[in-house]
């Protein structure tokens, strides 16, 4: 009976070996049994002999520059250079792991950044939007302004000057009377600010009849535009109870002034 | 020059083990890659490469295993089939008919002729019977597997196999006595 050495001997697999014939997993097989049993590897052993003898034998002559082409790529392998020794690869390992640190950190610093950058944007928004409000305020206010300024230096604008009665002999102001476009601003030179629950009125004096034509606060900062009646000869102030009086209280005229003296 | 010194060169990557390597089986390797290839100019890339993964694969030889030029050969054999296992050489040799098969006709039957020995082989393989020669050239030099061969021959998977183990057994045989001859020469000279 034949054992397992004899059966390998005598199978053909050593042949296929030295020829080259079996693939990875049966060469390992026929390895394991060529170092199991020194005979096998005896044998295997003479036929790579007897194969090698046969192309040594059916050598041809390779032309004289192959052997220095050969050396001279092993020297450019060899050359650091050309490429890096695999100590140097090894050397070079930590490099990926501190990229990648790198790139976190980037991240998470480069997310922080962003998010205060958006803090930043929306307070600017505010800031802006009442930037924004504060300008067309001021715009509205400063083409008003120019309004009265145009008003004033019209040459159809008249100015009334209304003095002082005995009970205020400082109080003063101008009225300025356009009989063209029809309109009338007030503007306080002094005036006391009146006592609690009292409020300048201002009256014209139209066919004899004292007529009213709105309230009017002492502030001097700004033009006060009141009503305007075409058939008014003078224009007076009186101080009335808050929430405008239908008669005017003649004891309490502060100013007055005729439009056309 | 000491063969363990070699191995050392070889196993440290060391130029002077392929300079000394080159010299020795330079040339019988180019012949067997000659007989795979068929082309100079493919020879020589293709020993080229060979060589270069032989130096770079040095520190991996195990001498316990095989030979230094049995290790030579299998890298070098590998290199050159795994070319012309390539579709691109298998496209080109379609294309240019140089197959190892040549289809011819005789009597009607369609016959696969064997076109090998493009460089006839000598020493002790030509001593070898006709139907043993042909089968290691085809493997051997040509690359086929056998089931290609049991097919284009025309013969079972199974004879295939037998004849190979034949073959090397006769190809061993023939080189023992060969060393014989050569011993007895010695001693009687």
């Amino acid at each position: 009976m034949m054992n397992d050495k004899d059966k390998i001997l005598h199978s053909g697999l050593l042949e296929q070996y030295v020829l080259g014939l079996l693939d990875e997993q049966e060469s390992k097989e026929a390895e394991f049994y060529i170092q199991q049993f020194p005979e096998l590897q005896q044998h295997v052993n003479e036929l790579h002999e007897a194969m090698e003898q046969v192309l040594i034998q059916n050598a041809i002559q390779a032309p004289p520059h192959l052997k220095q082409n050969i050396l001279s790529e092993i020297e450019q392998l060899q050359s650091p250079k050309a490429s890096p020794s695999k100590s140097i690869v090894r050397k070079m390992a930590w490099i990926p792991a501190v990229a990648t640190t790198i790139a976190l950190l980037f991240t998470v610093f480069a997310f922080w950044k962003f998010r205060l950058a958006q803090q930043e944007l929306s307070r600017l928004n505010i800031d802006y939007a009442a930037l924004q409000e504060t300008c067309s305020e001021r715009q509205a206010s400063y083409q008003e302004l120019q309004a009265s300024y145009q008003f004033v230096k019209n040459i159809n604008t008249k100015p009334v000057i209304l003095t002082g009665t005995p009970l205020a002999p400082q109080a003063s102001a101008v009225i300025y009377w356009n009989k063209v476009e029809q309109k009338g601003y007030l503007e306080v030179l002094h005036l006391d600010t009146p006592p609690a629950g009292k409020a300048y009125q201002l009256w014209a004096d139209v066919d004899g009849k004292m007529v009213n034509i709105g309230g009017v606060t002492s502030d001097k900062l700004e033009l006060q535009h009141i009503s305007y009646l075409q058939r008014a000869v003078s224009l007076n102030l009186t101080l009335e109870d808050v929430g405008q009086n239908k008669v005017a209280t003649v004891e309490q005229l502060i100013v007055h002034g005729n439009i056309n003296s | 020059m000491e063969e363990n010194n070699i191995i050392q060169w070889l196993k440290s990557k060391d130029k002077r083990a392929i300079e000394y390597l080159y010299d020795r089986y330079g040339n019988a390797l180019y012949g067997m890659v000659m007989r795979i290839v068929h082309s100079e100019a493919l020879a020589q890339d293709i020993l080229q490469e060979a060589f270069i993964k032989i130096w770079q694969n040095g520190d991996k030889y195990d001498e316990q295993k095989a030979s230094v030029f049995t290790w030579m050969i299998k890298i070098t054999r590998n290199t050159a089939l795994t070319f012309t296992n390539s579709k691109a050489h298998r496209e080109s040799l379609k294309r240019e008919s140089l197959d190892a098969f040549e289809s011819v006709y005789e009597n009607g039957t369609l016959i696969q002729q064997i076109n090998v020995n493009k460089i006839g082989l000598k020493g002790l393989i030509s001593q070898l019977e006709e139907k043993y020669r042909i089968i290691i050239e085809l493997v051997y030099f040509e690359g086929y597997t056998q089931q290609e061969i049991g097919v284009f021959l025309g013969i079972p998977l199974g004879t295939v196999k037998s004849r190979l183990k034949i073959a090397l057994k006769a190809l061993r045989k023939a080189f023992e006595q060969n060393n014989l001859v050569l011993i007895f020469c010695f001693w009687f000279v």
